[in-house]
């Protein structure tokens, strides 16, 4: 995809610049196996208040693209391309003035609060030091503005749990906890890295309904990345599917879900069983073969291999992201995924 | 007593199955705490039969496929396989039994020994019950196992690292299938594989069972998987029966609370229902297990919980054939 | 990142190895991609085979005297030097009362010709050849009165490249010798240990709760003891002897061993591959012979590397106090605590064994810091 093409898809209304642009974006990690390219060449753009869902496996590159965007690439990574942050580039710059941007501009929670969050400290420390740091705000501001924030995500007695350590927390509270620090410097932007995997369905559920309640009070823009498709449905406006480190498939989230056109996308939505299906099916459509091993991809199409719909030339050559009608983009060389158009069963 | 499925003799029937563990306190501290991860389940399990589990983390689904192995010594309480107490039976009995009751996990890479060639870890189930087995039919019935679980057998001399977590999960299904036994306990055997993959190991295991007859009791967090693949389906709450029923009666009419509750909270893969849905949302976390409420356990987070709720734990009754639930306040 | 080493079936199963690759060779690779760890295990090799063949094909016995060069620096030189051969010859022949009227020198062969008032007893050259310094003695030519003689011999001259000791000892001899010592202290107490160590430790963590408790005390208890009081204890009651330093250190050692090893077992415990196998019914002993001593062995390996250093440091202060090996035997300790006693006037008896000492830890902590890192790539 072309960066003017990224650019314009996230400007519905044509005004201000995306919060965050994404322009051919290439994360390489050098591993002693070799050079492994984990995003590939990825554009997309966020525009303001807008949540987009990032879904893919595991080794689909869709957690490197943040760790890329954020600068918190392991030491043997790389990333080249171009990241913008309202139209400033963020990539190569120094880690002090990344820092004013990352965390209070645009931030993120990942999967497991309990790792993010330091034992040793008390809840209310740990969130004024945020605010001290990034705002130049006195303790006792800082602490009153803690407080409202764990009122926010809806932490019963917030004045009183601010005090505690965060092992006192249960997870889901803890999650809570996370997302209240994120949101301490009112960010534009707020990434969240499975944020709800490690959760109970019940948990998840309520933590759910928190990210949409704070995307329409606030107008922040949510980036939802996760390997579940439900989680997906239930938030992003817009949907980017990732397979082998490119996006493989982009669209407005019903159309997706309702219409994939990419042959990865209708395989996940095939395997997965439906709790709302009103006959329990006998076999679940699989998608045959192993995750991609991105040390050594086919030649041309990443999913060729695994793809019912693939044809010779899919072997020969990778297809590029290209627009097809309704505002949506798939990197297929086939046209229509009818029943007809498979190769195998 | 749970009810009993058609069969007159069930091949498995756990009655008021008890597991508690104790927190040892500090080396002077006399306060011991006890969490009670199963109190008093009962059920029982037909020949060819799939009983899924589910409940979240802490519940005790994965104590409960321990305590049936004896893999943990249930504090009180039978287990009955095939007519035999297996807490009555012996190390010696316990063995010979182990050939027929098998258990896969939930962290496929973690459950096979690093160490170990692929063909060594399938191999093993076979070698311990048939120490005098030929060196030939050994790896005859590896290779074939391999093939049948869908691996190419020239894998048999890899090591686990060099598999992806669903062609090792492939490999724990056929060292649990080696010695084809008649129940395996699947303990959230697809949790920790990409969404592409867990349907290949459902079907895997549907077809299994389907050639060999066995008995699945599979755990799950994910009602979904959980609906796809029993034909009962028991629901537990802090070691607790909450619900049990056959997976049609429960899935459309779930009476319990807390069923109503997961059940209207899985994520819908489709973003006109899902957010269009009716969702009970609960409010709060699952209480501590160590300091569990009084009465019925569910009761804190209950939206229909009164007062009777707090003082006795509700009895599982039959509220329609083959369907029983624990509500005061059905 | 995700896996790396993942096998695609969809697209390799063609060409691929039968052979696997297990975490061993894994690591095995990784060692050897260390250069500072292959350096170290060359030049260790180099001085264990040193140490086996070097005593056997030395010029010079390990406990062989030589009274006239006692501190004699190291260096190539030739002993005797050319200079103090006249001498030589002149105190060798001082009793036969004869007198020196000319000697030359031809490389090590000496012609000399004596003059007497009396005639010269031809078993002079006899007894000449008796004496260490002096060989292949022959009568060339003797005057008609018996009065002159000209004779013909060789000087044995030695080269003591690391010099000699205060007893006049060969210094290079005594510390290869002394290397053989040490290695083998370390090596055999670190076995010792080793065994005893894994066995204990994997037993205590795998059964757990009392028996842990029990066995785990139980070492507590022998740590208590002071390690000094205890050696003394052993040399006064059975004589100094070496192979009760084997005993003495190899009992020390296995208690942090069994520590470590019961560590790892309890975590190696809990993982799910042994319920696996706890499930299929395999028996306890088994599952710690298959299961739970193969997995903890990476540690294991990496406390072996530096507990052979530790081994070694502390035969030699035990050597040092005088506990240790006892002459004519030696060790680099041994050895090392002779230096110091001379290092004003002899400082290359300090230098030699020391140099040799340092050089063999080194390189046995930078082997245990490459096996970590090749058996733990996480870690670093």
């Amino acid at each position: 995809m072309t960066v003017a093409a990224a650019a314009r898809e996230a400007k519905p209304n044509g005004g201000s610049p995306p919060v965050l642009e994404v322009s051919n974006l290439v994360t390489r990690f050098a591993t002693p196996e070799g050079e492994v390219c984990a995003v590939n060449d990825v554009s997309f753009a966020v525009a303001e208040g807008e949540a987009v869902g990032i879904v893919g496996e595991s080794g689909s590159g869709k957690s490197q693209i943040f760790m890329s965007v954020m600068g918190l690439l392991a030491s043997n990574g790389t990333a080249s391309g171009s990241v913008r942050y309202r139209g400033a580039e963020l990539l190569g710059l120094p880690t002090r003035l990344l820092n004013k941007i990352r965390g209070a501009r645009m931030s993120m929670i990942f999967q497991d609060p309990m790792t993010s969050l330091n034992p040793y400290l008390k809840v209310s420390k740990q969130m004024t030091e945020v605010l001290v740091y990034h705002q130049k705000m006195g303790e006792a501001e800082a602490l009153r503005r803690a407080v409202d924030m764990l009122d926010l995500v809806r932490i019963p007695e917030a004045r009183r749990r601010i005090g505690m350590y965060p092992h006192e927390f249960s997870g889901g509270m803890r999650q809570r906890v996370m997302i209240a620090m994120a949101l301490l410097c009112q960010p534009d932007l707020l990434i969240a890295d499975e944020p709800t995997t490690a959760l109970d369905v019940t948990v998840q559920a309520q933590i759910i309904d928190l990210l949409r309640d704070i995307k329409a009070e606030l107008n922040t823009a949510i980036i939802m990345i996760t390997h579940d498709l439900g989680v997906i449905a239930g938030i992003s406006d817009r949907v980017l599917v990732m397979y082998a480190g490119r996006i493989v498939e982009r669209g407005g989230v019903v159309d997706i879900f309702h219409d994939p056109q990419h042959p990865y996308t209708e395989g996940l939505l095939n395997s997965m069983p439906r709790i709302d299906s009103a006959l329990v099916e006998d076999e679940l459509i699989s998608i045959p073969g192993q995750p991609p091993n991105l040390q050594s991809l086919p030649g041309g199409c990443s999913f060729e291999p695994r793809c019912r719909y693939r044809i010779d030339r899919c072997t020969l050559e990778a297809p590029e992201l290209r627009e097809i009608a309704g505002g949506r983009a798939k990197a297929c060389h086939r046209e229509a995924l009818t029943p007809q158009a498979a190769v195998r069963a | 007593m749970a009810m009993t499925s058609a069969e007159a003799a069930p091949l498995l029937s756990v009655l008021d199955l008890k597991v508690h563990f104790d927190l040892r306190g500090g080396l002077l501290s006399q306060q011991r705490d006890t969490i009670k991860a199963i109190d008093g389940v009962s059920f029982d399990l037909a020949a060819g039969e799939t009983l899924g589990v589910v409940g979240e983390s802490g519940c005790g689904k994965s104590t409960l496929g321990r305590a049936v192995l004896q893999l943990i010594v249930p504090r009180s309480g039978q287990v009955v396989w095939m007519g035999d107490d297996l807490g009555q039976v012996g190390r010696r009995g316990m063995q010979a039994r182990r050939a027929e009751m098998q258990i896969i996990f939930q962290d496929p890479l973690a459950s096979l020994d690093p160490r170990m060639t692929v063909g060594d870890i399938i191999a093993e189930p076979l070698i311990t019950h048939n120490p005098r087995m030929k060196r030939e039919e050994t790896r005859g019935r590896v290779r074939m196992w391999m093939e049948r679980v869908g691996l190419t057998p020239e894998m048999v001399n890899r090591y686990p690292h060099e598999f992806s977590g669903g062609q090792a999960q492939r490999i724990g299904i056929a060292r649990a299938m080696i010695l084809e036994p008649k129940l395996i306990i699947c303990d959230e055997p697809v949790s920790a594989l990409d969404v592409s993959i867990q349907a290949q190991i459902i079907n895997l295991l549907r077809k299994l069972q389907r050639d060999f007859g066995l008995s699945l009791i599979f755990i799950s967090h994910d009602l979904s998987v959980v609906r796809h693949i029993s034909n009962r389906v028991m629901v537990l709450y802090l070691g607790k029966v909450m619900e049990m029923a056959d997976r049609d009666s429960l899935y459309a009419q779930p009476r319990h609370p807390y069923t109503r509750a997961l059940i209207s909270a899985v994520p819908i893969p489709d973003p006109v229902q899902e957010r269009n849905k009716e969702r009970i949302v609960l409010s709060g976390d699952l209480p501590s297990p160590i300091d569990p409420p009084s009465g019925c356990p569910f009761r804190t987070r209950c939206p229909v919980a009164t007062a009777v709720c707090a003082q006795s734990m509700p009895a599982l009754e039959a509220a329609a054939p083959g369907h029983v639930v624990a509500c005061h306040n059905l | 990142m995700t896996t790396l080493s993942r096998f695609d079936a969809a697209t390799g199963s063609e060409d691929d190895a039968v052979r696997g690759r297990s975490l061993w060779a894994n690591a095995w690779r990784r060692l050897l991609s260390n250069r500072a760890a292959v350096v170290s295990v060359v030049l260790l090799l180099i001085i264990a085979l040193l140490s086996v063949v070097g005593p056997m094909v030395s010029p010079h016995g390990v406990g062989e005297i030589y009274r006239s060069y006692t501190k004699v620096p190291a260096g190539f030189q030739a002993y005797p030097r050319e200079a103090d051969i006249p001498d030589m010859v002149g105190t060798a022949l001082r009793r036969s009362r004869t007198e020196v009227q000319s000697l030359e020198l031809d490389g090590s062969t000496i012609i000399l010709t004596i003059t007497s008032a009396r005639e010269i007893d031809e078993r002079l050259a006899r007894s000449l050849a008796r004496s260490a310094d002096f060989a292949d003695v022959t009568v060339v030519e003797k005057s008609a009165d018996g009065l002159a003689m000209t004779l013909s011999m060789e000087v044995v001259r030695n080269t003591f490249l690391f010099g000699t000791d205060a007893n006049g000892r060969d210094l290079l001899t005594r510390v290869l010798f002394g290397g053989r010592i040490s290695l083998m202290i370390g090596l055999l107490a670190t076995m010792v240990s080793l065994v005893i160590g894994v066995l204990y430790g994997a037993t205590a963590g795998y059964l757990g709760g009392r028996v842990d408790n029990v066995m785990m005390r139980i070492v507590d208890v022998l740590y208590s003891i002071p390690f000094m009081f205890f050696v003394i204890l052993l040399m006064v009651f059975f004589g100094r002897n070496i192979v009760l330093i084997f005993v003495a250190v190899g009992a020390i050692e296995w208690l942090d061993m069994a520590r470590i090893v019961r560590g790892q077992t309890l975590s190696i415990k809990r993982r799910e591959f042994i319920e696996a196998a706890m499930a299929c019914g395999v028996s306890t002993s088994t599952i710690i012979r298959r299961h739970v001593v193969p997995n903890a062995l990476g540690p294991v390996v990496v406390y072996m590397t530096l507990l052979v250093p530790k081994v070694i440091l502390l035969e030699s202060f035990l050597s040092f106090l005088g506990l240790g090996v006892q002459e004519p035997m030696t060790s680099w300790g041994v050895l090392i605590s002779e230096g110091a006693n001379n290092i004003v006037e002899a400082p290359w008896m300090l230098i030699f064994p020391a140099v040799f000492l340092g050089l063999t830890l080194f390189c046995l902590n930078f082997i245990g810091d490459g096996l970590r890192d090749a058996l733990d790539p996480k870690d670093r």
